[in-house]
């Protein structure tokens, strides 16, 4: 089996196989664009660090005998959120940080299963909480002018508990 | 804010994730998930819907045995699997749960007192204006689905079995009638089965629910209706009591559809038959040549 190199945005060499790298539609798509002979040339990966790129490989490595996505992959195949396997839910035990991490790569690389499970992830850390405290949980701004946040309360004040 | 967060792919596919109540309500975090969730196409559908854009209702050939080749099938008709999106129950179900406890303090009152309904007023008046922005917003069926035009009564009180109390029923429809908003028009442009009257009939379905507690609670009977008393017995009770309230019928039997009966009253009696008529000739997949034997 080849193996092919990776180089992480901080300069690190990673060796994967082949078959793992094209986990990763963008590798792949890059492979087959250059005849598939990368074997002496370390191919960048410029957005994502050797900490992130040992994570997202690691997953490749585990998922590479996975059976493709079918091609029609909206409809029924689409799997509820508590369905995360036990594995990658043992894989996205890591801080916010390297989880967002690790779903930016996954959407730089392509990799749409992974994409999958991160966004899962997050929609489980959203699960059952109020607005404020999503707020507070990715630190994000309430941008709301005093009257819009009114609307959009009295709106959804249905909902409360 | 976590930097993924701003990639409406990605905030996509975890609001998709979500149960949709909880996506609608995620517009209140802040004007970019407001911005996505009003904008985008998928998650437009699933927060009017609650279910995924493309896993709507699947077509379901119901006539299978009378018609063998299914190329001899086309144009027949094909109703969804369920005529009711998950959102709508959901929304009916939340309402509910909100409704049920006041009715149920107002009964407890012993047998020879005649119960105080102020507090019930009141929690309804509450109820209702926090419900009508969702019940404009999420039609009670799909589009798509076949509805028939029962018959347009009057009062709603036929819809609710044994219901006698006329008075609670006027002072409830004095008191709510005006909020409903404008009546359902008949006019060329929205004949019933559009989607401007399947949109009305969620704002109508609540109606019906707090008519029904309200003209029940009077006498303290509300837990013999057959419609109301299974909802604190039944482990599945909501959705019968959507059912139940509606007249609501959905069997495997060939040709049978989904039943709505609309209260309002149209005049003269001659606009009805026209409506019918006009409806009928109208509505998706209806076929009526191609009904089968049992319609």
């Amino acid at each position: 089996m080849s193996t092919i190199k990776l180089l992480s945005s901080d300069n690190a060499e990673l060796a994967v196989d082949k078959e793992v790298a094209e986990r990763s539609i963008l590798i792949k798509n890059m492979l087959e664009d250059v005849g598939g002979d990368m074997s002496d040339q370390a191919i960048p990966i410029p957005n994502v660090n050797e900490a992130v790129l040992r994570k997202v490989i690691e997953w490749c490595e585990h998922h590479k005998s996975d059976p493709p996505p079918p091609a029609d992959e909206d409809s029924d195949s689409r799997k509820k959120s508590t369905d995360i396997e036990e594995w990658d839910q043992k894989f996205m035990q890591v801080d916010q940080e390297m989880l967002f991490e690790i779903i930016l790569a996954a959407n730089y690389l392509d990799i749409k299963p992974l994409l999958d499970v991160g966004c899962k992830t997050v929609a489980n850390m959203i699960k059952g909480k109020s607005p404020e405290e999503i707020r507070k949980t990715f630190n994000i701004q309430n941008d709301f002018t005093p009257e819009e946040e009114d609307q959009i309360r009295r709106e959804n004040e249905w909902a409360e508990e | 804010m976590a930097e993924c967060l701003y990639i409406p792919e990605v905030l996509e596919m975890v609001l998709l994730e979500l149960p949709a109540i909880q996506t609608i309500i995620c517009q209140r975090v802040c004007t970019t998930w407001r911005d996505l969730i009003q904008k985008s196409p998928a998650l437009k559908y699933y927060t009017t819907y609650g279910i995924h854009l493309g896993c709507g209702p699947q077509p379901e050939p119901l006539f299978a045995e009378h018609f063998g080749d299914p190329s001899e099938r086309e144009g027949l008709y094909y109703p969804p699997r369920s005529n009711f999106p998950p959102l709508a129950i959901a929304v009916l179900e939340t309402l509910w749960t909100k409704l049920a406890p006041h009715a149920l303090r107002t009964w407890n009152h012993p047998n020879d007192q005649i119960p105080d309904r102020i507090d019930l007023e009141s929690a309804i008046t509450l109820l209702y204006d926090r419900f009508t922005p969702i019940c404009e917003r999420v039609p009670l069926v799909f589009p798509s689905t076949n509805l028939e035009l029962k018959s347009v009564t009057a009062h709603w009180s036929r819809w609710v079995p044994s219901c006698d109390s006329y008075d609670a029923e006027s002072r409830f429809r004095s008191l709510y009638d005006h909020r409903l908003g404008p009546p359902v028009t008949m006019g060329e442009d929205t004949g019933l089965g559009t989607d401007y009257n399947v949109r009305y009939s969620l704002k109508l379905a609540m109606h019906v629910m707090f008519s029904a507690v309200y003209t029940k609670v009077l006498r303290a009977l509300y837990d013999m209706n057959p419609a109301v008393a299974p909802l604190h017995v039944d482990p599945q009770p909501r959705v019968l009591a959507v059912n139940a309230f509606f007249g609501v019928f959905y069997t495997q039997g060939a040709g049978t559809s989904l039943k709505i009966e609309c209260y309002k009253v149209l005049d003269p009696p001659i606009e009805v038959r026209k409506i019918q008529r006009r409806f009928v000739g109208e509505v998706r997949y209806l076929n009526v040549t191609n009904m089968g034997p049992d319609y």
